[in-house]
């Protein structure tokens, strides 16, 4: 039986559309400046009307299967708390798309925290025997449970997907995926939710109470995110005997940039060592740290050797952590 | 303990003013003063009752945080969770 499962390559997709500020402007009550100074966005991606979220995902899957070594992968995971419908998941479309077969397939819905939610099963399919290698997707099209005039989530949340394909390897080598420090609190479920839809408050009950749209407290939110990214920073580094001087780079959930950079202030690490990657793109939740990692290694930040300390909050409220030690990987046509 | 005054607090703003990223006048600053007018917005408001929640060894309930627009409203609250600790 292998040890761990090892990142074999990466890919993302980020659709095309960008609504910018001063298109939010002319909706909401707001301006460049105001979104600017808090959340660092100045455009967010929008998927195209015809790209539900298995779309994105395929692309982001295929551009990580490119570079892969493997031919095909066993089984495909999806995090969104997006799916393109509510059964059946969208983990089995993206299989089907890629031409992947009869590959086991199954979503995981722990909104932003989604991807390391992910990454924990992914690897727990590979460490015990069930798969031989995954490919795990992160994927969110917010765009289609964002209303348009929130200025709480309007201006934050954003469409598009990050792939890893992982295989059977050793636990000590680069790009193994170690101890995935999991936690949540569900009482603090009402800090962001969307209401309607499913089996509390189904749109069948003919309730004038329907709101189909995600819902933020944002001072709660805020606060709850930095704490709890600090918290399982620090246990996940512990696990790992290590501090904060071992980390090269922290790659946070792409929140906003004042989450980012409290989170490295508190934690010690330098501000410039804090992956920042949002301002074009805004918080793709469960997609953003594959596809933070992803344009870290394709804008050449990230070589391979690198330690790393990957961070989530999301709804839930839910949070992760781990330390990764990035490995190199090949780009498409290399041996 | 005797309660926390206003002195603390502009005091307490005083030790966070670089992270807030705000200049701080005590001559300017009133229970009155809003963080709006301090220049401080609402993350900012976050960051700084978290340094107090630590300072004085406090939780401060989700449910208040909406309510908080002052540097009054900010003592009103932090006094009340001491006084019940």
């Amino acid at each position: 039986m292998p040890d761990a499962a090892v990142i074999d390559a990466i890919g993302h997709y980020i659709p095309a559309g960008r609504e910018t500020n001063d298109e939010l402007a002319r909706v909401i009550d707001t301006s460049d400046e105001w979104i600017r100074t808090r959340t660092g966005i100045a455009a967010r991606s929008r998927a195209a009307a015809d790209e539900p979220t298995s779309a994105l995902a395929a692309t982001a899957g295929r551009a990580a299967l490119a570079r892969s070594m493997l031919a095909r992968v066993d089984s495909v995971v999806v995090a969104t708390t997006t799916p393109d419908m509510k059964c059946p998941a969208t983990a089995p479309v993206v299989a089907d798309a890629l031409g992947l077969g009869e590959a086991g397939t199954f979503d995981v819905n722990s909104a932003c925290t989604g991807f390391l939610a992910g990454l924990a099963a992914a690897s727990g399919l590979i460490a015990a025997g069930h798969s031989a290698s995954v490919l795990l997707i992160g994927a969110e099209k917010y765009s289609s449970i964002v209303d348009r005039h929130d200025r709480a989530t309007a201006p934050i949340f954003a469409d598009g997907a990050g792939a890893v394909v992982l295989r059977a390897g050793r636990p000590d080598e680069p790009g193994a995926i170690g101890q995935v420090v999991l936690g949540s609190d569900g009482a603090l479920w009402k800090l962001t939710h969307v209401k309607s839809g499913g089996s509390k408050h189904p749109w069948q009950d003919g309730s004038d109470e329907h709101d189909p749209y995600i819902r933020m407290e944002g001072r709660a939110t805020y606060r709850q995110a930095t704490t709890r990214m600090v918290e399982s920073c620090q246990l996940a580094l512990k696990a790992r005997s290590m501090s904060v001087e071992d980390v090269d780079f922290l790659v946070a959930h792409q929140a906003n940039v004042r989450i980012l950079k409290e989170v490295a202030r508190e934690l010690g690490i330098p501000e410039e060592r804090a992956v920042v990657d949002l301002a074009d793109i805004g918080n793709t939740a469960a997609a953003s740290i594959p596809i933070a990692l992803s344009r870290a290694w394709c804008n050449g930040t990230l070589r391979g050797g690198e330690t790393l300390l990957l961070t989530a909050f999301g709804a839930g409220t839910s949070w992760g952590a781990t330390v990764l030690r990035w490995p190199r990987l090949r780009m498409e046509g290399e041996d | 303990m005797g309660g926390i005054g206003i002195g603390d607090l502009v005091a307490d703003l005083h030790s966070m003013a670089s992270q807030l990223e705000i200049e701080v006048v005590d001559a300017d600053v009133t229970e009155q003063s809003s963080f709006d007018d301090l220049g401080i917005d609402s993350l900012g408001m976050i960051d700084f009752l978290i340094f107090l929640e630590r300072k004085y060894h406090v939780k401060i309930a989700d449910d208040q945080l909406n309510a908080i627009d002052t540097l009054g409203d900010m003592l009103a609250v932090l006094n009340q969770v001491a006084a019940v600790r």
